[in-house]
């Protein structure tokens, strides 16, 4: 019993986790809505006393909340797509949304969570009254398919399953990034699920390394990041180069960006520049959140004796530890100076010993003292901030992630999309004010009393989403605004150059 | 030369047949074909079957030079001479088209075939007289690849000297061929892009001519992997039909008759070929671990030792097991894992001691096996009824088995496999031979008994023409067959 209870309040439990329930079953060789049962565990928390996650609340955010629209337009990867309110009828191509796997966690009234993957719908509608109807605690998204996946059965016959062709055949690229890969340098206090704005930081950091680099090196334009609800984030990248990529080349695209620990031995005295221009992005983060102490939201890196000694000085490369860290050690410890210089002067007073005491080498064949003096700040720099991916999660097409917009249970959070563009250094994402779906219902109500026929005025413009009477109403439209609408105008883009190259063919006859 | 008819050809081929261009060495084929396109022609059965035989050898030969270790300055002097046989760009080409559909049929002869020929082209391109072979081979398999201009270099070299660490110098500053710098989606060169061994921008990666030859090889590879899959999957069709026989038979070759190639094979009694085929020879101890090795794919240490100095004395040869257990090894990195501990057992690594064939008393008393292994003695370490159902495997009739039952219930672990033996050579004098001690003796005892002569193998030649003859009829089909897989 204690086994379980430790579970709960580390927040430990993964039946609701991406990755771990994919893990369990990504295969398309398994058969089909394979009901994972897993022992009930209860999840719904309360924090503050307040409850942020119920059945009840969840039925009212996917009766009335959850956009559909959003997620099936962009789903649809087609530029026709459109869904008339006035009819409730979705216009348009249904070709790669009907293909596309869902897969749902469902909650039995006896607790049992099961889990059924290899659903597909024709369109919207049939998605919304899926969900309506079944009110998933959680919803998966794997690939689009050669086949809709819910006849997946009719191509997967147990005689002849050679080149029957139930296959995934695109999928887009994504990638994953969990606070918990962090805990030996999340010195905040946070272990496993728990997060503050301090740890927080190094997801802003990782997202912004990654995403510069999807866009810089491969030339991906549509990435959708999101809130994956608890400790993490999500990117989508949506290009249609990114969507076919083959597994080989995700693997390889994941492990472009996977950065070992012990990177810096090279001989060559040579820095890849994804590498340089990681360094470039995160030393600021660095000095800003991970060097000061924990009372201005820092990991007190150089805030303490303890900490600057053993975490940065001591790790210094032999030849320097000796030099460079034994006379720091001695002026930082003086007592007339200890108040004085700001955790970031100590690194950058550091780093002006270092350049001064070695002189990159200048002659074959480097010497490798030297070079790994060379290469320490990007080491040390890149163990706190450098993205930890979960690279599995990136590596099959065949693989769920979490759909972004569901409910995380947990903490009854929406997992809204996050705009790259509108962070940086000083204004970070902030997950704790990411609307709970039981605050999306009291502001419902709210808008409700508040838009009575006695207040009614004739400038209003009349919502067209129930979203947009609430706080989601920010997160939403600039994820139509920055991810949605460029990606529409690609589509169009393209549609116009088919249609000029078929006009260009017919008139050469 | 037979070719009847040639409608086309394609990379340089001459389009008629019949000319003989022969450069002294393959080496110096100045286009080395990828085989991106089929050739379309008639050849007669004769030579479809010599040319299909002769790329063999060279394949064959490949196989071997990686799996003796031959060190690569002798590479040369060995397979030149058999490379010259393919120096004829439309044998060349035939005879690669040939074995593709010979070796497309199951999986194990697609990834034997995909290796020997993805080091072929490596050996080729790496050997070439012609200084541009690789460029020229990349521009085959990879049209879109751009070489970067002085000026475009300029704009990007601070960054494409950082990316590269395999850049010795300075493209910029050294002249000459050699040096360039190829643009190509990143796609193409995925192992370098992983390893960040190369610049990346914008979706391309800019891969250092020195570097080249791993993404032609690496196209080569994925298209020649995909044309197979597809290729297996394409019913027989009927003008394919009388060559079927012929095919099976080739790629069977290499799979049963190892060494048919080297006549001068050296009086083996055993070879990579026919160890299961002996399987009706062995002792339970051994049949059992051979079947074990069959049904799993791989042995573990215990039953290595025990089988493999078995067939050490069985007269299996170095190279024949080396080559018998990698093929049994499926999915397994055999050179890596395991061929140091076959060499070992030959007493051609460690202490180099030529270590001798488990005895009864020893495999009896060594330590038992647990589930998973398959060495030990079954008398002592299984119960009676996997015994006796393992002697009904091996043709020993349940009504037979009593006499074998009844000394393991004594305890009589080797007379249980005297009885085996009595059961199945009832004629043979038990006191002449020594094999109640020694599953060698009783190996040796059970061949000779049965007059089965092993050494009609080891007459490589005629044993493989034979089953190309009995593939090809024996009448001689001088009437083309036209060749479009
Ligand atoms: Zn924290």
């Amino acid at each position: 019993m204690t086994e379980v209870n430790d579970a709960i309040s580390t927040g430990a439990t993964t039946t609701t986790d991406a990755a771990a329930v994919t893990t369990t079953s990504t295969s398309t060789g398994t058969s089909t809505t394979t009901n994972a049962v897993t022992p009930s565990k209860k999840t719904q928390q309360q924090q503050q006393g307040e409850e942020v996650f119920s059945p009840e609340l969840l039925k009212i955010y996917y009766d009335r909340l959850f956009p559909y629209s959003l997620l099936c337009k962009w789903l649809s990867y087609d530029p026709s797509f459109a869904f008339d309110d006035k009819t409730n009828k979705t216009v348009g191509e249904k070709k790669i949304f009907s293909r596309r796997e869902f897969s749902f966690t469902l909650e039995t009234p006896s607790r049992e969570e099961i889990y059924i993957r290899y659903q597909s719908f024709s369109d919207l509608e049939g998605l919304k009254s899926a969900v309506t109807r079944q009110k998933p605690r959680k919803i998966d998204i794997g690939a689009v398919f050669s086949h809709p996946p819910k006849d997946k059965n009719a191509y997967v016959s147990s005689s002849s399953n050679k080149n029957t062709g139930f296959r995934p055949v695109q999928r887009e690229l994504v990638f994953d990034i969990d606070l918990t890969d962090y805990d030996d340098v999340r010195k905040c206090g946070c272990q496993n699920a728990k997060i503050c704005r301090t740890c927080w930081t190094f997801m802003t950091a990782a997202l912004k390394v990654l995403d510069q680099g999807l866009r810089e090196d491969f030339g991906f334009q549509h990435i959708a990041w999101f809130y994956s609800g608890r400790r993490g984030i999500h990117a989508w990248v949506c290009d249609e180069e990114a969507r076919n990529l083959s597994d080989e080349a995700r693997s390889a695209v994941a492990n472009y960006f996977e950065v070992r620990p012990t990177y810096g031995n090279n001989s060559s005295g040579t820095v890849h520049p994804m590498l340089t221009r990681a360094y470039d992005v995160l030393e600021p983060y660095f000095c800003r959140y991970v060097l000061p102490d924990k009372m201005i939201g820092g990991h007190k890196l150089l805030a303490d004796r303890d900490s600057w000694e053993k975490h940065v000085l001591d790790t210094l490369p032999t030849v320097a530890k000796e030099s460079v860290g034994k006379r720091l050690k001695e002026k930082w410890s003086n007592p007339r100076e200890l108040n004085d210089p700001s955790p970031v002067d100590k690194w950058n007073t550091l780093l002006r010993h270092l350049r001064v005491k070695f002189k990159f080498p200048q002659s074959w064949p480097l010497d490798s003292e030297t070079l790994k003096v060379w290469m320490w700040p990007m080491e040390i720099v890149f163990k706190y901030t450098y993205p930890r991916l979960d690279i599995n999660v990136s590596k099959m097409q065949n693989h769920l992630l979490k759909s972004p917009f569901c409910v995380h249970p947990k903490t009854g959070r929406v997992c809204v999309p996050i705009d790259p563009d509108a962070m940086d250094i000083n204004n970070d994402f902030n997950p704790f004010a990411v609307p709970t779906i039981a605050q999306l219902a009291t502001e419902l109500n709210e808008y409700h009393k508040n838009n009575t026929t006695s207040n009614k005025n004739d400038d209003t413009v009349i919502p067209q989403h129930e979203w947009e009477k609430t706080s989601l109403k920010g997160y939403f439209e600039i994820f139509e605004k920055k991810f949605l609408q460029p990606l529409e105008k690609e589509w169009r883009r393209e549609q116009r150059d088919l249609a000029e190259q078929q006009a260009a063919i017919r008139g050469d006859f | 030369m037979n070719v009847v008819k040639s409608s086309r050809s394609s990379n340089g081929l001459p389009r008629g047949g019949t000319e003989e261009t022969g450069p002294s060495s393959a080496a110096a084929l100045s286009n080395i074909n990828l085989y991106q396109d089929i050739p379309s022609m008639e050849v007669s059965l004769d030579d479809f079957e010599e040319y299909a035989l002769d790329r063999l050898k060279v394949l064959k030969k490949i196989e071997q030079l990686k799996l003796r270790h031959i060190a690569p300055d002798k590479h040369k002097k060995l397979l030149d001479p058999l490379l010259s046989k393919l120096n004829d760009p439309v044998k060349d080409s035939i005879s690669h088209f040939v074995l593709r559909l010979a070796y497309c049929r199951t999986e194990d002869l697609r990834r034997w075939f995909l290796t020997q020929e993805v080091a072929l082209i490596k050996y080729r391109l790496n050997h070439s007289k012609a200084s541009n072979a690789i460029t020229k081979a990349l521009e085959s398999v990879l049209p879109n690849a751009h070489v970067l201009s002085k000026k475009e270099l300029e704009s990007i070299l601070p960054q494409i000297l950082a990316a590269t660490p395999s850049l010795n110098s300075n493209p910029l500053t050294v002249t000459g061929d050699g040096n360039n710098i190829y643009r190509v989606p990143f796609t193409q060169a995925l192992d370098l892009v992983q390893h960040r061994q190369v610049y990346v921008k914008a979706g391309k990666a800019y891969i250092p001519e020195s570097k080249l030859l791993n993404l032609v090889t690496a196209k080569f590879r994925t298209n020649l992997s995909r044309q197979l899959a597809l290729l297996s999957a394409v019913p027989t069709t009927s003008s394919l039909q009388r060559t079927t026989g012929f095919l099976k038979n080739v790629a069977t070759v290499h799979t049963q008759k190892d060494d048919f190639l080297d006549a001068a094979a050296d009086g083996l009694k055993l070879n990579a070929n026919n160890v299961q085929a002996h399987l009706k020879h062995m002792p339970l101890c051994m049949a059992q671990l051979q079947v074990g090795l069959g049904r799993e794919k791989h042995l573990k240490h215990w039953g290595r030792l025990q089988y493999g100095l078995f067939l050490k004395g069985a007269g299996l040869a170095l190279e024949d097991a080396l080559t018998y257990f990698e093929r049994m090894f499926v999915g397994k990195d055999f050179n890596k894992e395991y061929s140091y501990n076959f060499r070992h057992m030959y007493g051609k690594e460690g202490k180099r001691q030529n270590y001798p064939p488990y005895t009864c008393s020893k495999i009896i008393n060594s330590n038992a096996p647990n589930s998973n292994e398959h060495h030990g003695c079954p008398y002592k370490h299984s119960s009676v009824q996997d015994v006796s159902s393992m002697l009904g495997k091996m043709g020993v009739a349940p009504s037979q088995q009593k006499p074998i039952i009844n000394q393991i219930k004594s305890h009589n672990y080797q007379l249980a496999c005297v009885e085996h033996f009595k059961a199945i050579n009832p004629t043979v004098i038990v006191s002449e031979n020594n094999f109640g001690n020694h599953p060698n003796a009783w190996f040796k005892a059970s061949v000779k008994a049965s007059g089965d002569d092993i050494n009609i193998n080891t007459t490589g030649t005629a044993a493989s023409s034979s089953a190309v003859s009995a593939a090809g009829g024996d009448q001689k089909m001088k009437e083309p067959i036209s060749v479009s897989p």
